[in-house]
């Protein structure tokens, strides 16, 4: 088996004049936890439409769980596990509810469905949420369903686009916790963040600014080659030229 | 507040509703189109209507000086096509004549005599509003024709040597009811099916749950056909309690083919649809579906449908623009099934319009949706 789940080759993608993303290229090992940064408008966002397969590239090319993004995208789209902050669940369904829809969406049977369901109850010890409204969860506890219910399916590849906002410093470090969970299980992760000391939970990050590539290596490998006292400062030494 | 902020505040409010271009092009839009649409309707009076004499005196002269008067007026245009009384049903069915003027035999002979004679005003009451502005006009002219007659023998008035008698044809007893009935559905229909359906779509898109969707296998027809099943059934079960109301309740006859009134329900639900999904493709929150259905779809059906305004009172350029309005159709449709009783096959019309808008509607709506979310930075 391909040991890598994500591939990408001078990927570029442009709107009329502007140049969203220019000549991305990187590859994503099974069960690697990778890290986009970049502020807002760097490109990440239409880099990770182009890799679900919801925006063909302008040239180049990309590889998800095996299939080409422009070509396959219905493979690719069945493979992979979606997950924003911003787009979260429907705040007007339960917990139950929500599962339901996202799982039968991904088409897994009742019986599997319900097994999963269950076990993600376990997990996260929320047997008691299960019939309430997501509207009134707190943040933290709709991030985590919205989690599991871009997981219940069990995707190759997680893409995990900007997840953390609006989260305290705790229920911050739980998710993570959970993230790192399904690394261990071999899902591969591709993260966005702008919460920097996240970064540091990345086995890699790419560093992002105006759609181009400024860095790619471990986090504190690339701190000590730009003489960064943080992810902070080495973000800054990066994208301010 | 400091000066400089209230002002920069003030001036940051001026951008947002200069960037709206939408917004700001309706907002000088609409009122002009509204007070042009006003001012037509309600100065335009009703012109060369066509309408047939069927004149059982036989040359008399007292029913040409008569006609004479009619064809005299602005408002009517005598037609030929009504020579027996069984032509008047098929004549009023094709809508090439609005009212037929019976001239009874020995009509000048009477005339002189005490007691006088009468003609008689048929019309096509299924559009009440032209017939009673018609018959009015007929009246009028009638009443003239009475005073010449009275001023030649030297009477002043009192006296009417020809009187009106006035017969509504497939709506005898007036029942506005009827009228009201294909309208409402037509504006239910454009809230249900329309209007509903282009903010639960435009919902999906602010909350954000719309990316879940499209990131997942689902195809994008499937998403948007799921979300618009439900209002086509909701709006099909709210047309049929509407017309059992109106059947019912209201006594409005149905003598036309139930199927072919199922048909042109759901091919103008179809469109209606079709254009909530239209309105959700450009728009990207609620509250902008929720202007733009009112805006550009109630505001057409009610005015531009002949449901408030009778087509025939409109200028010609406006006559045009209310043929783009599915409901002028559906109401074409409608009126023609129920309360005509005209056979399927004389509204092929309606029905291959309603067809077509339909099918170009839902393509065109499904074509924008799937091309997806515009791009961003």
């Amino acid at each position: 088996m391909e040991d890598r789940n994500i591939i990408v080759q001078h990927l570029t993608r442009r709107f009329g004049d502007f140049t969203a993303v220019d000549d991305l290229s990187f590859d994503v090992g099974r069960g690697e936890v990778f890290g986009f940064l970049g502020a807002n408008g760097a490109g990440k966002t239409t880099a990770i439409r182009m890799l679900c397969g919801l925006l063909k590239p302008t040239s180049g090319r990309a590889e998800v769980a095996g299939f080409d993004v422009a070509h396959k995208p219905e493979q690719v789209k069945r493979r992979i596990g979606y997950m924003s902050q911003k787009f979260s669940l429907y705040n007007d369904l339960t917990v139950g509810e929500n599962l339901q829809l996202f799982g039968t969406i991904y088409g897994l049977k009742r019986t599997e469905l319900r097994e999963r369901m269950a076990e993600m109850y376990r997990k996260l010890e929320m047997e008691t949420l299960k019939d309430q409204l997501v509207g009134g969860l707190p943040p933290g506890w709709k991030q985590k369903i919205a989690l599991s219910a871009a997981m219940l399916h069990r995707p190759e590849v997680l893409f995990l686009d900007e997840p953390t906002g609006g989260v305290d410093p705790l229920g911050r470090r739980r998710f993570w916790e959970l993230i790192l969970d399904a690394s261990t299980e071999g899902t591969t992760i591709l993260v966005t963040t702008h919460y920097l000391d996240e970064a540091l939970y990345c086995n890699r990050t790419l560093i992002m600014a105006d759609g181009e590539m400024k860095a790619l290596d471990k986090p504190r490998t690339l701190m000590r080659e730009y003489g960064a006292k943080d992810m902070d400062d080495l973000f800054e030494k990066l994208t301010r030229r | 507040m400091r000066n400089s902020s209230f002002l920069s505040f003030v001036a940051k409010e001026w951008r947002h509703i200069l960037r709206e271009r939408r917004t700001l092009a309706m907002l000088f839009a609409m009122p002009l189109a509204l007070v042009m649409l006003f001012g037509y309707v309600i100065s335009s009076d009703i012109d060369h209507t066509p309408v047939a004499v069927l004149d059982s005196s036989h040359g008399d002269p007292l029913a040409r000086r008569l006609v004479r008067k009619l064809a005299a007026a602005d408002q009517f245009r005598i037609v030929d096509n009504v020579r027996r009384e069984a032509d008047i049903d098929g004549a009023f069915k094709k809508g090439t004549v609005k009212m037929v003027i019976v001239i009874p035999p020995d009509f000048g002979s009477d005339a002189r005599r005490y007691g006088g004679t009468s003609v008689q005003l048929v019309t096509d009451a299924s559009d009440l509003n032209v017939a009673t502005t018609i018959i009015g006009y007929a009246s009028g002219i009638v009443a003239d024709l009475n005073s010449e007659l009275n001023a030649s023998h030297g009477l002043t008035g009192g006296v009417s040597p020809v009187r009106t008698n006035v017969r509504m044809m497939y709506n005898p007893e007036l029942k506005s009811a009827y009228m009201f009935v294909p309208g409402v559905i037509a504006l239910i229909v454009m809230i249900v099916a329309a209007m509903m359906t282009s903010v639960t779509l435009a919902r999906e898109k602010e909350t954000g749950t719309l990316r879940l969707l499209t990131v997942s296998p689902l195809k994008a027809r499937t998403i948007v056909l799921g979300k618009v099943l439900p209002y086509f059934v909701l709006t099909a079960v709210n047309t049929t309690v509407i017309m059992l109301l109106g059947t019912l309740v209201f006594g409005m006859p149905c003598y036309g083919s139930l199927w072919g009134l199922a048909l042109l329900c759901g091919l103008f639900i179809l469109a209606a649809i079709g254009l909530g999904i239209l309105i959700s493709s450009v728009v990207k929150t609620q509250q902008s579906a929720l202007t733009s259905s009112l805006l550009g779809l109630f505001l057409p059906t009610m005015l531009l449908s002949g449901f408030i305004f009778p087509l025939d009172n409109m200028p010609v350029a406006l006559q045009w623009a209310c043929q783009a309005v599915p409901a002028t159709w559906f109401i074409e449709g409608i009126k023609g099934l129920m309360l005509k009783g005209q056979p399927v096959s004389d509204l092929w019309l309606p029905l291959a319009v309603l067809g077509a808008m339909a099918a170009v509607l839902v393509g065109l709506a499904l074509w924008l949706f799937a091309r997806g979310e515009r791009p961003r930075g």
